[in-house]
């Protein structure tokens, strides 16, 4: 009964601190992909608690990582405004994609109106082996100075968002899908045999 | 013996001549106490009126008198002063070229007057030994605690903290000049304290914001030094920034400095002069960099002797303040400040930058203690509110 108290402050606490962090978060389509499938991963912002006015413009730079011998990049796509292009988000510096080894990174900075919701989608394809977990990883990227996250309105104000990267599971066709595909093969060739016969 | 008896008859007549004039030249003429008074008023319109010996004869002569005794024969009912009656001391006596000056001590040698922020309110600079000196007219010449913008030159303010996140406690936070580039790629900061924050050569990035406005992104590093900027800026048609404020940032990854900062080009003096002789009045607004809810409205007013005014508001409070403008910079006044500044120390200090028919701003800095709030330390770029169009940011 004791710990309760002292336990219920710091899960308070806790959660007070969390609904005031900024975020900056990956979110892909699918938890688990087949190999060579396609699947996107949105980049989301919730900038709520980001100092400023509100709703802000929010700005920064970001850089994403990932194994090339398992995740095949296919683009970034910025997310364009609800009400128009002066909602759109815009990039300050253009997606750069780099390659180091088996790392690959994709870096830009961008300029986002609105506190939350979506920076842009990411697209890649999975490459792995069955049973891979395809890491995407993501950090600040100009973190020199700790963060390089400001909100615009109506002066520039820093803030550092928590950053979330995200994983995907390259996973084997599930069992059902072989048994469907069987079947229909299966279904092909007694046609095809009958005609035949025929 | 003629001969002889003739000269001895001469010389006895011109003796009483020659001992006449002797005693004329060996004591002053006997004067009456009238003629004394009147003697001394000629010689005080004229110095050149009686021999100096008869002057100082006269004057001892009523000097030993009592004023009563003067009463009758002064037509001044005060009573005659060495200074009253010396031509040397009047106020015609820079007109003479007999009288050595007018002045009685010795000026204070020439210097910049040492008046800290609370003292005088509009220290006056009028050279009192001049033979000018009775149509000097006092000129303002405010104290200014961060140095101030010379007309038509580069200039700014800026907050300096410790650490990377450019915001600290008033009291943990220094005040400086800051310059930039007008291309962007380096500042500089000069802090109160002293020393010297250069940045490292930087690479820009300009994109536009809805107001028209620009963006800008600098960054560099050499080494483990490190130096970004992130700020609003006007930029000319050539791309030169005219205009900037908020965030700067330098040093390496483990000491870092940063702060907010307000900047543009001073007003030309020729600019200045066309406002002080419209008798021009200006209105600035907009919000502050360190705390950004804060707004900032100011209104200058040129001409003979140019003032200004403004307030600064908050969700959580607001205060006043007003003072002298001086070329192009502004300063508050201690009288001038809302009852709830309170303390010492208190200012407002500021620069007016940008020309007519471009971007104008005030780059400004505030140090004052609210009852109820305690210190406040901020900077910014206030933007001119021009009839008709919308507020820049």
């Amino acid at each position: 009964m004791n710990l309760c108290k002292p336990a219920a402050a710091l899960l308070l606490i806790v959660a007070g601190a969390t609904a005031q962090a900024a975020s900056l978060t990956l979110v892909p389509s699918a938890a688990t992909v087949a190999p060579g499938g396609a699947f996107t991963v949105d980049l989301v912002l919730d900038a709520t608690s980001a100092p400023g006015m509100h709703p802000g413009t929010f700005s920064g730079q970001i850089l994403l990582d990932f194994n090339n011998t398992q995740l095949s990049y296919g683009g970034f796509v910025a997310a364009l405004g609800a009400s128009g292009a002066s909602d759109d988000v815009t990039f300050y510096l253009p997606p750069a994609l780099a390659t180091i080894g088996i790392s690959q990174t994709v870096s830009f900075g961008f300029v986002k109106p609105g506190d939350v919701g979506m920076v842009g989608t990411f697209s890649f394809t999975a490459l792995g082996a069955p049973g891979t977990l395809a890491k995407l990883g993501l950090v600040d990227g100009d973190d020199f100075f700790e963060s390089s996250f400001v909100n615009k309105d109506p002066t520039d104000q820093r803030f550092t968002p928590l950053i979330t990267g995200a994983q995907v599971s390259i996973v084997p066709l599930p069992a059902g899908l072989w048994l469907l595909g069987t079947a229909v093969g299966a279904l092909a060739l007694r046609r095809r045999f009958r005609t035949t016969a025929t | 013996m003629q001969k002889l008896l003739a000269l001895a008859a001469v010389a006895l007549l011109t003796l009483p001549l020659l001992t006449t004039s002797g005693v004329a030249h060996a004591d002053p003429v006997a004067r009456s106490n009238s003629d004394c008074a009147e003697l001394l008023e000629r010689w005080a319109g004229d110095p050149k009126a009686a021999p100096k010996r008869d002057i100082d004869a006269c004057k001892d002569q009523l000097a030993a008198m009592s004023p009563t005794d003067l009463a009758p024969v002064v037509a001044d009912p005060a009573p005659a002063t060495l200074a009253d009656t010396d031509p040397c001391a009047g106020p015609n006596a820079g007109d003479s070229v007999l009288c050595w000056g007018p002045w009685a001590a010795l000026a204070p040698a020439a210097a910049a007057p040492l008046v800290a922020l609370n003292l005088p309110e509009s220290p006056i600079d009028c050279d009192v030994i001049s033979e000018l000196a009775a149509q000097c007219v006092p000129k303002l010449e405010p104290v200014l605690p961060i140095e101030g913008c010379a007309p038509g030159t580069p200039c700014g303010f800026a907050t300096i903290v410790s650490g990377p996140t450019s915001t600290g406690d008033p009291e943990n936070t220094e005040f400086g000049l800051f310059n930039l580039a007008p291309d962007g790629t380096t500042f500089n900061v000069s802090p109160e304290s002293g020393g010297e924050i250069n940045a490292v050569p930087m690479t820009t990035t300009v994109t536009p914001r809805p107001d028209g406005d620009g963006n800008l992104r600098a960054t560099g590093t050499q080494g483990d030094v490190g130096s970004r900027l992130i700020a609003r800026v006007q930029q000319d048609e050539d791309g030169d920034v005219l205009l900037a404020a908020d965030i700067w940032t330098h040093g390496t990854r483990n000491n870092a400095q940063s702060g907010y900062f307000a900047w543009g080009t001073a007003t030309s003096a020729v600019g200045l002069n066309a406002l002080n002789a419209g008798n021009v009045t200006l209105n600035f607004s907009g919000p502050m960099s360190v705390n950004n809810a804060t707004t900032g409205n100011m209104t200058l007013k040129f001409g003979g002797s140019p003032t200004w005014s403004g307030t600064w508001t908050n969700p959580a409070y607001s205060f006043g303040a007003g003072g002298v403008v001086s070329g192009a910079n502004l300063i508050s006044q201690p009288t001038k400040f809302t009852d709830n500044v309170v303390g010492t120390g208190n200012f407002v200090q500021g620069a007016l930058v940008g020309e007519a028919g471009g971007p104008r701003g005030i780059a400004h800095i505030i140090d004052v203690t609210l009852a109820g709030q305690g210190r406040i330390k901020d900077v910014g770029l206030l933007r001119e509110v021009v009839p008709g169009l919308p507020i820049g940011p």
